[in-house]
């Protein structure tokens, strides 16, 4: 299976704390991969350096053979790497159904020209999204919320609608940061099964923080373990849990 | 006596200038949360541009273009820096960028002094009465906000309204949702300079002359208080509080007059304004209107 993403040493550090220390990880396209590791063990932080958000101070990050590590955010979206937040980072004066719009891909109104000379051509086109938003809100149990403002959300509703943002604009692969802390369990099962829908329908790669062993086990093909800015393990279900240095560093005894 | 109707016209002529001035601010404060506290800066370009060549004898409709054209430009300009800073970081800029350009037409004799330039010719043709004249520069005033007001009510009901208000709300999210949130931070910025700059030009033919000290920063200070009487992020607010903030400011003028107060009653105005501002910020600290949704969509 071809690589999507690949780190090569990847390193940040903030002052003397080095957040991600020479991090080198692949993610296999269609995968759903998951990255675990205890808190403040650099999960957001690599995030952060992939999806441009921070800047890495040394190493280099590929995303489909293209080199992102030097990109600014809103081209590392191009290249079509979408990601959400561990505290969602909504539109909070907007509704719900506009937060969903603004992701949408290819927008012909979001440019001045547009907005003045191709006005029809925008109606149309935010006619299709405005159906295809609904339809992820459905999906996300979260149409009656369509026109509330999206900062009078539940915690829960909030990382849902994040989610249905980051659907919204065609990825080709996700970076999901907790993308289930918050919501109730059947939800959350049911965030995942949707995340497998979505692999299997659209060949979209997932790569998501999550502290739930047992629902990444289900539902990943493969887990990645952080420690102290280090990747320390890797791989499926059973090894890992049997893995004295991640039942050291993440699991602890029982 | 005074004449009542034009004192009345006039002041509309006011809410007009300003009412085009609030609008542009409230499309980078409002909508796009951009710090601008420079805001007379690109007035006073739109007036010396448009002042200097008409007075060297070109039309005035090439005055108010040139106007136009400059203050965006030097809207874009200031924004290629500027837009790179924190929000704070920004205020201070643009608030110092207004008194640079100040003090250079200050000293500049080229560009008229400390005297500015007189003798501005106006829009309306010499020899009619004051009345007629001041209905003509209104009807001008009127068109040219419509003006404005069409640009700015496309700009805030289309999906480019949508980013410029996401940006104002998390520009880091605005970024990964792969919107280049510098673009957007630049044009709003020149739109809304260009706005001021049409403002200013009207200004300078209105009142025939201007001088350096007519543009201090209590320019900027006043279209901030319009903003928040009317209303952030709403285009009708705009004009909306320039109206409340003027009918206020005149209002004071002619009261001290009829009233015999233990303060010097110059200052009248001052207080009055100061008041309600306070009031505004404790109890309707949104202003009077809300924000304007980007679109309601059909069968949603």
């Amino acid at each position: 299976m071809a690589q999507i993403l690949v780190t090569d040493n990847l390193t940040k550090s903030f002052g003397g704390l080095v957040a991600v220390n020479n991090v080198s990880i692949q993610v296999d396209e269609g995968s759903i991969t998951g990255l675990i590791g205890p808190n403040g063990s650099g999960k957001t932080t690599l995030f952060n350096v992939i999806s441009g958000a921070l800047k890495a101070d040394s190493g280099k990050a590929f995303f489909n053979g293209r080199r992102i590590d030097n990109l600014p955010c809103h081209l590392i979206y191009k290249a079509g790497l979408v990601r959400t937040f561990q505290v969602p980072r909504l539109f909070q004066k907007m509704t719900v159904l506009d937060n969903m719009l603004i992701a949408a891909r290819g927008l012909v109104g979001d440019s001045l020209i547009g907005t003045f000379f191709q006005t029809r051509a925008w109606k149309k086109q935010e006619e299709e999204l405005v159906k295809k938003a609904l339809d992820i809100l459905e999906m996300l149990d979260l149409y009656h919320q369509r026109k509330n403002l999206a900062g009078n959300l539940s915690g829960g509703q909030m990382k849902l609608l994040e989610l249905g943002r980051a659907l919204m604009s065609d990825p080709k692969m996700l970076l999901l940061d907790e993308p289930a802390a918050g919501v109730s369990p059947v939800v959350v099962d049911k965030i995942f099964e949707k995340i497998v829908e979505l692999r299997k329908n659209f060949r979209l790669t997932f790569f998501i923080i999550e502290h739930r062993i047992e629902t990444l086990f289900s539902y990943t093909d493969r887990v990645i373990v952080m420690f102290k800015g280090q990747v320390i393990a890797e791989g499926r279900g059973r090894e890992l849990v049997e893995n004295p240095r991640v039942i050291d560093v993440y699991l602890g005894e029982y | 006596m005074v004449n009542i109707v034009n004192f009345i016209l006039d002041m509309f002529v006011y809410v007009g200038i300003f009412g085009i001035l609030s609008l542009s601010l409230n499309l980078e404060y409002g909508f796009t949360g951009l710090w601008n506290f420079g805001k007379v800066a690109f007035y006073m370009i739109g007036a010396y541009t448009s002042g200097i060549l008409t007075t060297l004898g070109y039309p005035v409709y090439v005055g108010f273009a040139a106007g136009v054209v400059v203050s965006g430009l030097a809207g874009l300009m200031i924004s290629l820096p500027a837009l790179r800073l924190r929000e704070d970081y920004l205020g201070i800029l643009t608030l110092v960028f207004g008194e640079i350009i100040r003090i250079i037409l200050k000293n500049e004799y080229w560009l008229g002094g400390p005297l500015g330039i007189r003798g501005i010719p106006s829009i309306t043709p010499s020899g009619l009465d004051y009345t007629t004249a001041l209905i003509i520069q209104l009807i001008a005033i009127t068109i040219i906000a419509a003006i404005c007001y069409f640009i700015a009510n496309r700009i805030i009901h289309s999906p480019y309204g949508r980013v410029i208000r996401g940006i104002r709300e998390d520009e880091l999210a605005t970024a990964t949702l792969g919107k280049n949130t510098f673009r957007y931070k630049a044009s709003i910025f020149s739109i809304s300079s260009a706005m001021a700059g049409v403002a200013g030009a009207f200004m300078g033919q209105y009142v025939t002359s201007i001088a350096p000290d007519q543009f201090m920063p209590f320019i900027s200070f006043t279209v901030w208080m319009m903003v928040m009487l009317g209303g952030f992020a709403n285009i009708e607010g705009a004009f909306l509080g320039a109206l409340i903030y003027i009918s206020f400011e005149r209002g004071a003028r002619i009261a001290k007059d009829y009233l015999l107060l233990p303060i010097d009653p110059n200052n009248l105005m001052f207080i009055l304004t100061g008041l309600l501002i306070l009031i505004f910020v404790f109890f309707r600290p949104q202003g009077l209107l809300k924000e304007n949704r980007v679109r309601e969509h059909k069968g949603v």
